[in-house]
């Protein structure tokens, strides 16, 4: 009971986290202030931050270090995550600058609502107690169910916002009441404290009520992670979302959803990884040919893009369940991997939907892509490399962060699991599917012929956007040693 | 003890009916003042755990301002009667059967968990000791739980904000370069 005021230097290990809030607030603070001629300058901040955020986060050391009462672990692991999201929020921000000016929304509290949310995501990677992942996750969550509404005059919008905020406030009770059966059980929130007194007592791994509350807390996740069955809400939050938004909620809170899922299930209810991941396994089958199958049937690419995010979750659990099994470190790797290489290849891919798009906030269809090669070479070839990705084909970061997972759970197999084997199967079968509608998307851009039914809404920003992220998804393709160690590294903490 | 147990039962009783009413009744107003006897109740069961202090910040926080919000909207909305519409099940048999399944199914693993955690040093004794339940509470929320504290504070913030943005009607207008603003 000591010393537990945090002291300057625990303070300081949090300076990302300490300058995205700082810039979140800066950028309320002058946003009445602020002329109209002027109002770039709020993205200029939000663009600043994160920046900023980022350059003070690859100075914080490789040390593991948990501070403020067990609330904070700042470690490699965060610091992969938070590399994650503040590269993210970097290109969302450029990428809603034209698109909101054009929708005539260009306010400063998006921009704030945006570094709100990369705050919660931040902190949920962070944390290492029950107590702080909710409550990050809350701030993550409010500040999306805002930034989903945000174009309140289209009503696919407010639906969006309506749909999520509903099935996110079910979610969060669900996560609640088993956080809460935890505490009663083990008495304490602390992850590391959680898991140690489930192993030391042997009886209480086979306790129902602790069962229970890992059904709660698996329930809760596989909404934020939208998980099928859990998933019902996405495809219309997504196709209803600003376009930016859609970007943004379809990397970030994924991925800070499996940064809190892996320190949750992995260092929290160790004792019970047989049970999980065998769940996690049913979930991932389903997720995958969920995702996949409806994403075939899909007119609208906004929608197509929606149902291939809820397959590409399913690719990710994949590493989750390998995480539970004699090759943990391996699993584990392999999820955060797939998180950095899902990274840029969808927020490129939506940056193109932004680029070129409809005058209304309708969806763009597959057909309005037909003969996109011959109008404008460049772009037809950039999104090439996107799908390429998406699809999971050399020489793209797709590629590697699909054989990184499939070979981890590969390497489970061989062992003897037959399990794991089956497992396989089912996600190269997937990719196979999924390949047909990325490519089909990919055949009408180079060989059909069509009329140019889309505006075209060219902008540096935007364009900065889509050639960073297609040239990151070849480079970290060719060259995905370095991400590869980090990611390995990193889990090390966890294990 | 019996008496506690039976005063428990008494409180718990009311609670979990009053919860029915509030989602049963068709007056919004009658719903309302529902949702405050059930405030009441778990008010009274938080003085029965010896919370004193969560028993009074239930009741100023849950019972005295959040209810007066609630009756302010109800007033402001203006929905004095929740119709049936044409087609409509009133109460869906579906959902209940499911809701009683998931009562009785949490009922029984509660009753077979195991809930011995170690106890904490923060005996009735101990908070007499100490300068009393109010004091300690404060001081373990400044320092122990600070941080999610602070996090907290950035979340209703955020929810404030949320609250101004979505409802507001706002108008755009182009300025002369063809970008829009806000009036």
């Amino acid at each position: 009971m000591a010393n537990l005021l945090p002291s300057v230097q625990d303070i300081l290990l949090l300076t990302p986290e300490i300058i995205i809030l700082l810039s979140g607030l800066l950028i309320l603070l002058i946003t009445p202030f602020v002329e109209p001629k002027y109002q770039r300058i709020t993205p200029s901040l939000a663009i600043a931050g994160s920046l900023l955020a980022f350059i003070a986060s690859q100075s914080l050391g490789a040390g593991h270090r948990v501070i403020l009462n067990g609330m904070i672990s700042v470690s490699l692991y965060s610091a992969f995550f938070q590399n994650i999201f503040l590269i993210v929020n970097f290109l969302v921000v450029l990428l809603s600058l034209t698109y909101l000016e054009e929708e005539f929304a260009n306010m400063g509290e998006y921009y704030a609502m945006l570094m709100f949310a990369t705050l919660g995501m931040m902190l949920m990677a962070a944390s290492s107690d029950l107590l702080s992942i909710f409550l990050a996750l809350e701030l993550m969550s409010v500040s999306l169910y805002i930034l989903a509404g945000y174009f309140r005059r289209h009503s696919e919008s407010n639906e969006a916002a309506i749909k999520y905020y509903l099935t996110g406030v079910l979610a969060s009770a669900f996560m609640l009441y088993g956080i809460s059966l935890i505490y009663g059980i083990t008495g304490t929130t602390n992850l590391r404290a959680v898991g140690d007194f489930i192993g030391v007592s042997g009886s209480l791994a086979r306790d129902p009520a602790l069962g229970m509350a890992m059904l709660m807390l698996v329930m809760g996740f596989g909404f934020k992670i939208a998980a099928v069955p859990f998933h019902m809400w996405l495809p219309d939050v997504y196709e209803g979302s600003p376009t930016c938004v859609t970007a943004f909620m379809s990397v970030g809170p994924k991925a800070a959803g499996f940064a809190a899922v892996l320190r949750v299930f992995y260092v929290g209810l160790g004792s019970l990884r047989l049970e999980w991941t065998v769940i996690f396994a049913i979930l991932s089958v389903l997720t995958m040919t969920t995702g996949n199958l409806l994403a075939l049937t899909q007119k609208s690419v906004k929608r197509m893009l929606a149902y291939s995010s809820i397959a590409h979750a399913g690719y990710a659990i994949l590493g989750l369940t390998v995480a539970g099994t004699a090759l943990e470190g391996a699993g584990m790797s392999s999820l955060l991997f797939y998180m950095f290489s899902y990274l840029f290849m969808n927020v490129g891919a939506f940056a193109v939907l932004i680029l070129l798009r409809k005058k209304a906030l309708t969806s763009e269809s597959l057909d309005d892509f037909n003969g996109l090669a011959q109008r404008a070479p460049f772009l037809a070839f950039l999104m090439a490399i996107l799908l390429l990705s998406l699809t999971g084909l050399p020489p793209t970061v797709g590629f590697v962060g699909k054989f990184y997972v499939f070979g981890a759970v590969i390497q489970v197999a061989l062992t003897g699991n037959g399990f794991y084997g089956l497992l396989a199967v089912i996600a190269v079968v997937n990719a196979a599917i999924s390949a047909f509608y990325y490519l089909r998307l990919l055949m009408n851009i180079y060989l059909k012929d069509g009329a140019e039914t889309l505006t075209w809404r060219y902008s540096h920003s935007l364009m900065f956007v889509i050639v960073f992220s297609a040239l990151a998804t070849l480079y970290f393709g060719i060259f995905p040693g370095s991400i590869l160690s980090l990611a390995q590294q990193s889990v090390k903490i966890l294990l | 003890m019996t008496v506690h147990i039976l005063l428990f039962y008494f409180f718990a009783f009311i609670a979990v009916a009053s919860a029915i009413g509030v989602i049963t009744l068709r007056n919004t107003i009658h719903c309302a003042v529902s949702l405050l006897l059930t405030f009441f109740c778990v008010a009274a069961l938080f003085v029965l755990l010896e919370a004193e202090f969560l028993a009074a910040v239930q009741l100023y926080i849950y019972a005295g301002a959040i209810m007066v919000l609630v009756v302010f909207v109800i007033m402001l909305v203006n929905v004095r009667e929740d119709l049936p519409q044409p087609g409509q099940i009133p109460l869906n048999a579906v959902a209940v059967f499911v809701g009683i399944g998931i009562f009785f199914f949490l009922m029984f693993v509660i009753m077979a968990g195991d809930f011995s955690p170690p106890r904490g040093i923060y005996t009735a004794a101990y908070q007499a000791a100490n300068g009393g339940q109010t004091k300690l509470i404060g001081k373990v929320l400044y320092t122990e739980y600070l941080f999610p504290f602070e996090i907290a504070s950035v979340l209703l913030l955020v929810a404030m904000i949320g609250g101004i943005i979505l409802p507001t009607r706002r108008r755009f207008r182009r300025n002369g370069k063809g970008k829009g603003e806000m009036v």
